[in-house]
């Protein structure tokens, strides 16, 4: 990799207030425009990983940098950029039930006080890239699994995120949803964006064969380059 | 900070207050109670202030002879009062004077004619006009030492009296106030509270989007703002209607010399107006430091 690492984990601890383990020394790199998979067993650590890197939570010892940033030092205001730099998407969607597929996506721009012209212009286009510029006006108990996480993933990527974080993204939809939901994640990373997923879903990464992480007791028991979801040597 | 910016959070604010109907509505009213009465404590504090420095203002002494005294004893009070240092002009007021002013003050003679007959219970009075104020009391003092005088009236008398109530009232209003503005921050802190709650899950995706902390906590801010000034508003219209009722009502007791002031109560109102915006805004605040984890 000649890439210089955006996110780096240096012997990384995170213990939680009732002793609980999240991570256990873990170290390291994730470059600009990879594609990684966190996979383990529930436990193992991999929303730990995920919630560090942006921050929701903070960890015990050690250090995470990410863009060479010391993240456990930022400032409020830096904090909001580190925020406005990485996407998340969760397992459950996270929208907002009283507004429409569209206000859901908008809204992550009028947080950041962008004009209402920007939004008009930009909402549109990431509506089409997950593919439901039709159900802009649907609101989310009217819309599948599929189609909810789709929104949220137009929220996450819809102020240009460089790192996107996935929080099994697929656990709450059906295997060929899942198929085309990681299309746009390929898609969102061919364009350069960063992309780290935690996920349980073998088939997944078994097809696309990209760089995977596993997790067992908060440490890193195995990283391999187009790696499966199991170890096979 | 915008006027863009503001205009969104006042806009925010107002749906946050639809969405919590009732519950603004009693903190609205709680505020307006409370500010009320700080307000009328204010009032009545201002007021008496003036009535007391009206009374102190007045350099009249009355000195009351004995009941039994005739014209003739009665006049040799007179000359010994005229001795005082410090006398300027003394008037006599006889018994007969007394009583005559004493029935028209009463409407009309004959019900107190009637029970009196021939009797008049009225004293010979000097009414006494000091050169300056402050040798009144000095003119009191000696005034009383004199035989066949059983009574001097002094209006500073009744100032001090009149002060040391409305020093007792004081001190309790302050208490009191204090009380009251600690239950409206409460309250607002409350609703807060609950707004903040509502709100939780769009809180969430602010912060995942990186959203600026004046930006998400600029509408909960503005709603307590909102709270506290309209609880004012509400209490500031019913003190300005009370006063005006009371002052008109006041203009036409001639011994209270107190009227109607627009300037007074124009302070007043602008002041109970920043207290309302200032306990929502406080009320706000604790609560966004309590809930609102950033």
């Amino acid at each position: 990799m000649n890439q210089p690492a955006i996110v780096r984990l240096e012997n990384v601890t995170k213990v939680y207030g009732n002793k609980t383990i999240g991570l256990d020394h873990v170290s390291t790199n994730i470059h600009k425009g990879e594609f990684v998979f966190l996979v383990g067993a529930s436990g193992a650590g991999k929303s730990t990983f995920l919630k560090l890197l942006f921050r929701e939570e903070k960890p015990t010892s050690g250090k995470i940098y990410v863009g060479n940033k010391n993240i456990s030092l930022l400032k409020t205001k830096e904090l909001n950029i580190l925020r406005k730099n990485i996407g998340v998407v969760f397992q459950d969607f996270r929208l907002l039930e009283d507004r429409t597929a569209y206000e859901n996506i908008a809204y992550a721009m009028e947080v950041l006080g962008y004009a209402k012209k920007d939004i008009m212009d930009r909402v549109p286009k990431i509506l089409k890239k997950v593919g439901m510029q039709h159900r802009q006006e649907h609101y989310p108990q009217q819309l599948s699994g599929g189609e909810q996480q789709r929104i949220a993933i137009g929220r996450a990527i819809i102020n240009s995120p460089k790192i996107l974080l996935a929080d099994e993204p697929s656990g709450n939809v059906d295997p060929s949803t899942a198929v085309e939901i990681m299309d746009i994640f390929k898609e969102i990373n061919s364009v350069g964006t960063t992309i780290i997923m935690a996920t349980h879903d073998r088939f997944i990464v078994d097809q696309l064969a990209k760089r995977v992480i596993e997790l067992k007791k908060g440490q890193i028991t195995r990283d391999q380059e187009g790696g499966r979801y199991t170890y096979e040597s | 900070m915008n006027l863009k910016q503001i205009g969104y959070f006042l806009k925010q604010a107002l749906k946050n207050m639809a969405r919590n109907k009732v519950m603004s509505f009693s903190t609205i009213l709680t505020v307006a109670i409370s500010l009320l009465i700080v307000g009328s404590f204010v009032v009545f504090i201002v007021n008496a202030g003036m009535f007391i420095e009206n009374q102190s203002d007045k350099t009249q002494l009355s000195v009351f002879v004995d009941t039994t005294y005739t014209q003739e004893q009665a006049k040799a009070v007179e000359n010994k009062l005229k001795e005082i240092d410090g006398v300027d002009t003394l008037q006599y007021k006889s018994k007969d004077e007394a009583l005559k002013e004493m029935i028209d003050k009463q409407g009309g003679e004959s019900g107190l004619q009637a029970i009196l007959g021939n009797e008049n219970p009225m004293p010979h009075t000097f009414i006494i006009t000091g050169t300056d104020n402050t040798k009144l009391e000095g003119i009191s003092t000696v005034a009383k030492t004199i035989e066949g005088v059983y009574k001097v009236d002094y209006a500073k008398d009744l100032a001090d009296r009149l002060t040391s109530i409305v020093n007792a009232v004081r001190v309790g209003g302050v208490v009191a106030v204090g009380i009251l503005f600690l239950i409206a921050v409460f309250l607002i802190s409350t609703t807060i509270k609950l707004a903040l709650y509502a709100k939780r899950k769009e809180i969430q995706v602010m912060k995942y989007v990186g959203s600026s902390n004046s930006f998400i906590q600029g509408p909960f801010l503005a709603s307590g703002m909102l709270l506290g000034f309209l609880g004012a508003f509400v209490s500031s219209v019913i003190l300005f209607v009370a006063y005006k009722f009371l002052m008109d009502w006041a203009q036409n007791v001639e011994f209270l010399n107190l009227s109607f002031q627009s300037g007074q109560i124009t302070l007043i109102i602008a002041g109970l107006l920043l207290s309302g915006i200032l306990v929502g805004a406080v009320g706000s605040y604790i609560s966004l430091r309590k809930y609102l984890e950033v």
